[in-house]
């Protein structure tokens, strides 16, 4: 089924909406799930939470690119939840992984919270993302995007691990520079 | 993690148009199949002993337990090369080397781990460069073989490369495993054993292949590739072994192509390191050290499991119940005798205290529980069908002086007041609430570990099950509330002469206690 008339069954609050949805990007979700969580039983869980909030975001909004829309809820929720379940001990999951290599390229110390700060951090990734090229645009959303493990995003990618890894380490320094250039670093 | 959690936040907000790229940008067009490279690695020898065997419908599935919904393209009419003798009562007759008159069992046995493994998918190790030639050209054929064949659209194989050598004894399987870029996972991508997967076996002491399955047996020594045991089995389940020869072999593992009730063809992956330990080649030890280049491999000496791989599966006379029977070349018939009473006695105790604890357990598949098969440091009997799907179902802890059974209560009295966290696994309804001990039907020591953080503390993992849940409980108990009969501060629950058996007891899908 086409992604319009999958959030044309959204709107008309069609049952089939979610099974739709589902059947399409079911597999996409799971894997960003999976990727952070890292546990069979969370990760369905947060796929039934990544469904109810679609439900209920699917109207008002309407997304212009639906696999990007139900995967970001996914991650999002995936995300949350691993925070819960983290809250309490140390962890070694991929999320604390992708985090440690992503704080190579921002200072920490630097006050993201306020909102402009925030939207300029975001300008400043899509516009390096753009400058890049497109294989490893794909290695840095494969990575830091989903948390896909390196040599998942080797096999999705069919390039070699240490191809992803070293790719990826020089994406952290090329950012790092960029970032810094920008004075957001 | 909140003030981290901000930048995964901002990473998480990058345009759709990325998104969309990465993972929907088409890395495999439509009806085009990409070769990257073929997985060649050898086979573990030891690993794959304890690997139940595998069912994969050859035209249908990738692999068990995946998703069948991807359709197989057409295979290749490839007929499989001549691997053995199997005559028409499913037996070989060895042609391997004659068995020595003095032969004693070696309980060690060498493993070599060569660094010489190119990236080009070959070996580099042999001093023999002739030979190694020959090997060399060996897997190129058996690669380009396997790049000829068809795979399923949106699968990319691929290749990883490693060797273990047993004995002086190589075994290197060519197979592929595949990214499924469509459902972004990884696939054991075996989808026709035939095609897709070839196996090499080599003494490299004596720089030849091992061209004929038999020849992995002493010279006129017999090895039945379907057990009688196996023959009420598969009449069960309809099956049907379609008496050629094996298809594929290594030194251990082999596949016999079996036919369903259907009359659909199908593969059944076998152990004949597990099944024929004493008949093998493989069982006596030799040292490869002399036929390998200099620096290039790992030398290792280990020791055989002085039970494992000495028993057989055997329906008993008296009640026609399926057991292993053990007979360890290690151990005196006396011992061997009185290990099998002793898991026999175990069994049947495990068997009516779990039928009792949990009559009704039926969550898992929909099956109810069967005792599989009791394992742990001690080897015990199957009791079910062999090639049923099994999973860990519960540990058992039985006293080494009377074998009964020691309960959770006997070796931590107080734990339930020292549970830390829960978590209701399998609970039809989300639950919170702390979980009182007494609802629950069937309670086991899951693990028991030293507390990394708190000295003096043993971390406890509780799983507790009734009909409607399944629970796991984390306990971290002072050691001095732990029985010192059973617990040793080094090593936790003890497993000395003393101390405990434990068993793990598995549920299996489709098998019926014998």
């Amino acid at each position: 089924m086409e992604d319009n008339e999958i959030i044309e069954l959204y709107k008309q609050r069609s049952q089939s909406a979610v099974p739709e949805t589902d059947k399409k990007y079911g597999k996409f979700c799971r894997m960003i799930a999976g990727n952070i969580l890292k546990n069979n039983s969370d990760t369905d869980e947060c796929i039934n939470d990544t469904y109810f909030n679609v439900w209920n975001a699917i109207p008002p909004q309407i997304p212009r690119v639906l696999a990007a829309f139900v995967g970001r809820i996914a991650r999002n929720a995936a995300l949350n939840m691993y925070e819960k379940r983290n809250r309490k001990k140390r962890s070694n999951g991929e999320a604390d992984l992708v985090l440690s290599e992503l704080q190579e390229c921002v200072d920490m110390s630097c006050d993201v919270e306020a909102e402009s700060d925030r939207r300029e951090l975001e300008e400043a990734l899509a516009e390096f993302l753009d400058s890049t090229d497109i294989i490893k645009r794909k290695m840095f959303v494969c990575r830091y995007w989903s948390l896909m493990p390196v040599k998942d995003v080797a096999r999705h990618l069919d390039v070699s691990e240490s191809n992803v890894k070293v790719t990826l380490h020089r994406m952290r320094e090329e950012l790092k520079v960029f970032l810094n250039d920008r004075g957001l670093y | 993690m909140k003030k981290n959690k901000r930048l995964l936040d901002s990473v998480g907000n990058i345009p759709d148009r990325f998104i969309e790229e990465a993972f929907f940008g088409g890395i495999i067009k439509n009806g085009k199949r990409k070769w990257i490279t073929v997985l060649a690695a050898a086979a573990c020898l030891i690993g794959a002993i304890a690997v139940p065997a595998t069912v994969l419908n050859s035209r249908n599935k990738i692999s068990d337990n995946k998703d069948n919904s991807v359709v197989t393209t057409a295979v290749s009419e490839t007929k499989p090369e001549v691997t053995g003798y199997v005559n028409e009562s499913g037996t070989v007759t060895g042609t391997g080397p004659a068995r020595a008159e003095d032969y004693i069992p070696d309980r060690n046995y060498s493993r070599v781990k060569c660094k010489g493994l190119t990236g080009d998918n070959t070996v580099d190790f042999l001093k023999d460069k002739e030979f190694e030639k020959t090997v060399n050209d060996d897997i190129r054929q058996a690669i380009n073989k396997i790049k000829e064949s068809s795979f399923s659209e949106g699968i990319s194989p691929r290749a990883e490369f490693s060797a273990t050598i047993i004995n002086g004894y190589m075994e290197i399987t060519v197979m592929c495993e595949g990214y499924d870029h469509n459902h972004f996972e990884t696939v054991e991508y075996i989808e026709d054993y035939e095609d897709h997967c070839i196996i090499l076996a080599y003494d490299i002491i004596n720089g030849k292949r091992i061209e004929k399955f038999s020849d992995l047996f002493y010279e006129g020594e017999e090895y039945s590739v379907i057990k009688p045991v196996e023959e009420i089995e598969f009449s069960k389940s309809g099956w049907d072994f379609s008496g050629e020869m094996p298809v594929l072999f290594g030194l251990d593992q082999y596949y016999l192509k079996m036919t369903d009730q259907n009359g659909s063809d199908f593969y059944i992956r076998k152990s004949a390191v597990d099944d024929s330990f004493d008949s093998h080649i493989i069982r006596k030890f030799r040292d490869p050290s002399d036929v390998l280049e200099e620096g290039e491999f790992e030398y290792a000496e280990e020791e055989w499991d002085e039970w494992e791989l000495s028993y057989d599966i055997v329906q008993t006379d008296e009640d026609r119940k399926i057991e292993t029977r053990w007979s360890s070349a290690f151990h005196s018939e006396q011992e061997n005798s009185e290990m099998n009473s002793r898991n026999r006695e175990m069994i049947s105790t495990a068997s009516d205290f779990l039928k009792s604890a949990v009559p009704r357990y039926d969550k898992l598949r929909n099956s109810r529980y069967n005792l599989y098969e009791l394992y742990e440091e001690i080897p015990v009997p199957f009791i079910c069908n062999l090639h049923s799907i099994r999973w860990n179902f519960a540990s058992l802890y039985f006293s080494r002086d009377d074998l009964s059974i020691v309960s959770e209560n006997d070796i931590i009295p107080d734990w339930s007041d020292n549970i830390v966290s829960y978590d209701h696994i399998d609970s039809d309804e989300q639950s919170d609430e702390k979980p009182d001990p007494d609802d629950y039907d069937l309670i086991y020591i899951s693990s028991a570990d030293r507390d990394e953080e708190n000295e003096g503390y043993y971390h406890f993992t509780i799983t507790m099950i009734n009909d409607d849940d399944e629970c796991i409980a984390e306990a971290v108990i002072p050691a001095d509330q732990i029985n010192a009969d059973y617990f040793d501060a080094d090593k936790t629950l003890k497993k000395d002469e003393n101390g405990l058996y434990k068993a793990e007891c598995y549920r299996c899908v489709f098998g019926t206690l014998g």
